[in-house]
């Protein structure tokens, strides 16, 4: 009985919030092309099985080479693999190392972030100013150097990626803890005599969370595109693993008599990047209204 | 603030209305421009990477020999394609009957780009310089005992041992005479190192006029040559990337391109203005099974032969090399002497290497395969070894690592299998059978396979120590056979030499034992 | 003002110690013997503890490094294992083409990722501002080694309008090196015809390594002005009949430049670094390139040059954008 007095009160707050998603995304249509790109792209790298009409790794070499046909769309490789199937299974890499990097990034970045802006002081100096020192490396250059010292392959290539994007979460869930840190509530529970831990766990990390998953979601497309252009200087992916900036990386020394070589990886690679940005942007209009859009 | 947005504007209208004025302008200069400079007179190369030092008493990279080599001359010369050796600056020279003393009697007239003579006192200094430096070149010269000046155009050296191959390497580039003053410019007693690192110093046809570090590197005439080369300006132009290249020489802007993979050359080939040189090379290609340091299964010769077996070798010479290479038969390959045609080749057969397997009761074999992106045939290579081994029940994991890494990796026996090559830098078989083979070379000195074998080590040790070329041909065939049947190298195949250029250049002999080098002074067009 | 400077260049000096000890560390981890990539593969093992001696490799790693530091003071960065040739000459030869690349690639971007920004912002939602931002959006997602290769394919294997490779065409020579920079050190002396010629050569590259930062800028420009164009400020000089677009230029874009400054100013770095993809692509003589080779060849004494030149390069613009938006903030100044 008591639900039913209770669902009028509660229905017209969701339709409301609803419709208000709904009006967002309508504005900003971009951010559909985005949300679709990327959910394309996750059954494909789920589904990659099911979906792809060869093996990945199945070498063919008296097929090398071949131009686009109904047997292979996308044409075939240099020893004669089927270049769709690589590209289906390449998004599986792709996203796969790509949502590792960042993910660890955010993780230890955020929470680096939170402590030591939280804390202050003389921690947070030093966490700062070695921020700093790997913010002044190219990105690109301390990914490669970082490679190649690791060795090329994809797992080293992803932690490359990771510690080269650590410094921005710190930065961001830094300035964030900074704001929250000088709110009522936080100072109350410090007069309470709560720990540190249980502020920055209960108070400061949740706080830090909207921020760091919408750059997270921009960064996706940054760092698919960093893998892949590691991966075409020839530290990224081992063979024959189906990499994108791989296959480009190879494909590329055929540009001028095989274009679809090197055409059909660089179009997955854009649209996945595209995809990613887009919904970056969006979820940024959405999640955040402080940065008007 | 506004006056600095309008100055903003306007410069941005000052730098399009530029831009747009070069569109229309350049275009036709352009083309006006190219053909009045690369003229008859002049050579344009386009070459893929950028070289170290050009000290020819330090240098170890045939990249750098394109330069020194034409630029510098040695008392002894490759005769046009032949492996063998005709006089140089030496018009004749005689050995004692124990091999250990050479007398280079020298011919006159020889001049050094800044017009001083080339004598005995050259001759001398160069190899006293390259033993003082312990450079790499310093490996090949460690059997000198001593070079003596007897007269102005007599020089005497003094081995160590008998060396046969002695003559062929005084061939090579690093047996180019330097002229002595090059030591005014010595600093610190580096004995001239950094400043020949980036001059030239030679009695050659050419000199360096002009290095534009990353962009080329321009060669003119020795004023002192007695015959007048064709060529006045060549240019070694570096193209990194070998489309670029490639569209270049299409174009008609270059005149040869270096390094062009043989998927594109077959798209070249009905190109009416471009020739493609093809002619067999010494540039092997093969795979080390490391026989003693790696899996403990490739100790047994039976795995290794296995190994052998199951590798498709028309897959790598007709696919992969699209049939500009030959596959081996043993390790001295057709064109070298001691080259036996006799021997047993390996040919792709599954079946057979799986009863060797079996035989030697070897089962779910796992091994690695290392190699790096050095050469752009390796990875694909590796893969095809990959799937024919797989055929066979052994699973293959392939380690790409950066070039430094393999080699240090390949020098510690890090590996079971790894991707290598190999070509000569002078014409005799000592340069594969005692390097590949010798147990005392083991690691990157040449024996990469870490093979280990008493009665080879005797054979081709002797086949070093003596003078008589028949005797010497036999004890290296006698040590092929032994080495084909154990297998410590799955021999690949040997390389053609392909090389497109322009059609209208003439003159161009390729040598085997010069990869990559030319020999500019007979070239013209 | 002073204080900031002060802040910078102590910053400076913490970032060229770290920059050096992470390279250094890295470079000692990894499996590659430096002595053996110079000697040649077939050298003996005297020959190559002679020229271990020779580098200092002999030495314990913190004696190395303090080596190193000792040299860096007095402008000497070491000996490249691949080249054989001091870093530091190496770097200078290549440096200014890299630079002028960058800063050509930069204009470029400013010129048209602002006005693009602006049109984006003023028409907000309009078929227009997606257009735009698709544009913007493919400078970020498509990867420069894709894009460069079409480029040459096009315009110079197909079209034949412009030169794929190299600063200037063979044959031509530059007599006399002032900046480095061709197209400003051909005009210093007057010479029209190598002015055009490196102008020419630079558009393709320019333009490849420009689309990346023009996204970043257009994106950055659009947001600030979207935020700016709602102001009351804005709403109240529109009121009073401030025509539409000076107060677009005036009142909206010149508030919108300030954060854009910061942004802008860490693009130009990024932009140093990402021309290394666009130089290896267009055969452009510049540090990027020969870092890529160096990294191929573990060649850690140029890796370190090339690291620190960035650093400084970084640092230095860091401070401009902070200078510049004193300017532009009169708020900020003290």
């Amino acid at each position: 009985m008591e639900m039913q007095v209770e669902k009028p009160v509660f229905e017209p707050v969701s339709v409301q919030r609803k419709s208000l998603l709904w009006y967002k995304l309508q504005k900003n249509p971009m951010t559909l092309v985005g949300i679709l790109l990327v959910t394309a792209l996750t059954v494909i790298a789920i589904f990659a099985p099911c979906i792809a009409p060869s093996d990945p790794v199945k070498i063919n070499i008296l097929d090398r080479l071949e131009a686009p046909s109904v047997k292979h769309p996308f044409g075939t490789d240099e020893v004669g693999r089927d270049i769709l199937t690589r590209v289906i299974y390449g998004a599986r890499l792709s996203l796969g190392v790509g949502i590792t990097a960042v993910v660890i990034a955010g993780l230890i970045g955020s929470s680096i972030g939170a402590v030591s802006g939280y804390w202050g002081g003389t921690v947070d100096q030093i966490i700062m100013r070695i921020m700093d020192i790997i913010l002044s490396f190219p990105t690109l250059v301390l990914a490669m150097t970082l490679a190649a010292t690791l060795g090329p392959n994809l797992i080293n290539a992803m932690l490359a990626i990771a510690v080269v994007k650590i410094p921005v979460y710190v930065r961001l869930a830094r300035s964030e803890a900074l704001s929250v840190r000088e709110r009522l509530y936080v100072k109350a529970a410090k007069t309470f005599g709560l720990p540190d831990w249980y502020i920055i766990i209960r108070h400061i990390i949740p706080n830090t969370i909207t921020p760091v998953i919408i750059q997270t979601t921009l960064d996706l497309g940054d760092v698919i595109l960093l893998v892949a252009t590691l991966g075409f200087l020839g530290l990224g992916a081992q063979p024959p693993q189906p990499e994108w900036g791989t296959m480009i990386s190879t494909g590329f020394k055929h540009m001028i008599d095989q274009w679809w070589y090197p055409t059909f990886p660089g179009l997955a690679i854009f649209l996945a990047v595209v995809g990613f940005n887009l919904l970056g942007d969006g979820l940024r209009d959405i999640l955040d209204p402080k940065s008007a859009r | 603030m506004y006056k600095k947005f309008i100055f903003l504007i306007f410069s941005m209208f000052l730098v399009l209305s530029l831009v747009a004025c070069g569109n229309n302008n350049s275009a036709t200069e352009k083309a006006g421009e190219m053909q009045l400079k690369n003229d008859s007179e002049t050579l344009i190369v386009a070459i893929s990477a950028d070289m170290g030092t050009l000290d020819p008493g330090v240098s170890m990279d045939n990249l750098a020999w394109k330069i020194t080599y034409p630029t510098y001359e040695r008392l002894v010369e490759y005769d046009g394609s032949s492996t063998k050796v005709i006089p140089g600056l030496a018009k004749e020279w005689e050995v004692s009957e124990d091999g250990l003393t050479w007398t280079f009697y020298l011919e006159e007239g020889h001049k050094f780009a800044d017009g001083s003579e080339v004598n005995a006192d050259a001759v001398k200094f160069t190899f006293d310089r390259i033993s003082a430096l312990e450079k790499g070149p310093s490996e090949t010269y460690g059997v000198i005992e001593e070079v003596k000046v007897i007269d102005p155009y007599t020089v005497k050296f003094t081995l160590k041992n008998p060396f046969p191959p002695f003559i062929s390497t005084l061939a090579a580039n690093y047996g180019g005479i330097v002229n002595p003053k090059v030591m005014e410019k010595e600093e610190n007693g580096d004995k001239a190192q950094n400043y020949l690192s980036s001059h030239t110093a030679g009695s050659g046809p050419y000199q360096l006029a002009e290095w534009k570090k990353g962009q080329y590197i321009k060669l003119t005439v020795n004023p002192h040559v007695t015959v007048q080369p064709s060529f006045k300006n060549i240019y070694f132009k570096l193209v990194a990337d070998v489309s670029g290249a490639r569209l270049q020489l299409e174009k008609g802007e270059i005149d040869i391109a270096e390094g062009i993979p043989v998927d594109q050359i077959v798209e070249l080939k009905g190109k009416e203005n471009i020739t493609i040189i093809q002619e067999p090379s010494l540039f092997v290609d093969y795979i080390y099974v490391n026989s003693t340091k790696g899996n403990a299964a490739l100790k047994n010769p039976k795995v290794r032969q296995a190994l052998s077996y199951a590798v498709d070798y028309s897959a790598m010479t007709d696919q992969v090399m699209q049939g500009f290479a030959t596959q081996m038969k043993g390790p001295v390959p057709k064109g070298l002497w001691g080259h036996d045609e006799s021997l047993h080749q390996y040919n792709y057969d599954p079946a057979k290497a799986k009863s060797l397997l079996q035989e030697a009761g070897v089962n779910n074999l796992e091994l690695t395969l290392l190699y790096a992106d050095r050469f752009p045939n390796w990875e694909q290579e590796a893969i095809i070894a990959q799937a024919n081994l797989a055929e066979v029940g052994v699973d293959v994991k392939l380690n790409k690592v950066a070039y430094a890494t393999m080699r240090e990796m390949l020098d510690k026996g890090e590996f079971d299998l790894a991707m290598g090559v190999w070509s000569p830098d002078f014409g005799d078989p000592y340069m594969f059978m005692n390097y590949w083979f010798d147990s005392e070379n083991h690691g990157l000195a040449g024996n990469r396979a870490f093979y280990v074998n008493s009665e080879v080590d005797r054979l081709i040790r002797q086949a070093a120590s003596i003078n008589d070329q028949a005797e010497r041909e036999k004890l290296y065939k006698e040590a092929q056979k032994i080495v084909v049947e154990e297998a410590p190298y799955i021999y690949l195949y040997q390389k053609d030499f392909i090389l497109p250029m322009s059609s209208k250049i003439k003159g161009f002999v390729y040598n085997p034992m010069l990869e990559g080098i030319y020999n500019l002074a007979e070239m013209s067009k | 003002m002073k204080r900031i400077i002060v802040k910078r260049l102590s910053l400076l000096v913490l970032v060229l110690f770290g920059v050096t000890l992470i390279t250094f560390v890295m470079s000692h981890v990894i499996p590659g013997d430096p002595a053996r990539m110079m000697v040649g593969q077939r050298a003996s093992e005297e020959t190559l503890q002679k020229v271990r001696e020779d580098l200092g490799l002999d030495q314990p790693v913190w004696a190395q490094y303090l080596l190193y530091i000792r040299g860096l003071l007095s402008g000497d960065l070491g000996t490249s294992i691949r080249t054989q040739q001091p870093v530091i000459s190496d770097l200078a030869a290549f440096f200014p083409a890299t630079l002028e690349l960058a800063l050509y690639a930069f204009i470029i971007a400013l010129l048209i990722g602002i006005p693009l920004g602006v049109i984006s912002a003023v028409k907000q939602n309009t078929i227009l501002d997606h257009i735009g931002r698709v544009f913007s959006i493919g400078g970020v997602s498509i990867p420069v080694f894709w894009s460069g290769i079409v480029a040459i394919i096009i315009f110079y294997a197909q079209l034949g309008w412009l030169p794929a490779s190299g600063r200037l065409s063979i044959g031509l020579e530059i007599n006399r090196t002032i900046t480095g920079l061709y197209t400003i050190d051909s005009l210093l002396t007057g010479n029209w015809k190598i002015f055009k010629d490196s102008l020419w050569h630079l558009i393709l590259p320019a333009i490849t390594l420009s689309y990346v930062q023009l996204a970043t800028i257009t994106r950055q420009v659009r947001a600030s002005m979207l935020e700016v164009l709602n102001q009351e400020y804005i709403r109240t000089a529109r009121a009073n009949g401030i025509e539409e677009w000076y107060l677009i230029i005036f009142y909206g874009l010149r508030n919108a430049l300030k954060p854009t400054v910061t942004v802008v100013g860490l693009s130009f770095g990024s932009l140093l670094g990402g021309a290394v993809v666009t130089e290896t692509i267009f055969a452009w003589p510049g540090m990027g390139k020969y870092v890529v080779d160096s990294i191929a060849f573990l060649d850690f004494p140029s890796i370190m040059g090339f690291t620190l030149i960035i650093a400084i390069g970084y640092v230095i613009i860091n401070l401009i954008v902070d200078l510049l938006y004193m300017v532009l903030d009169p708020q900020v100044r003290e």
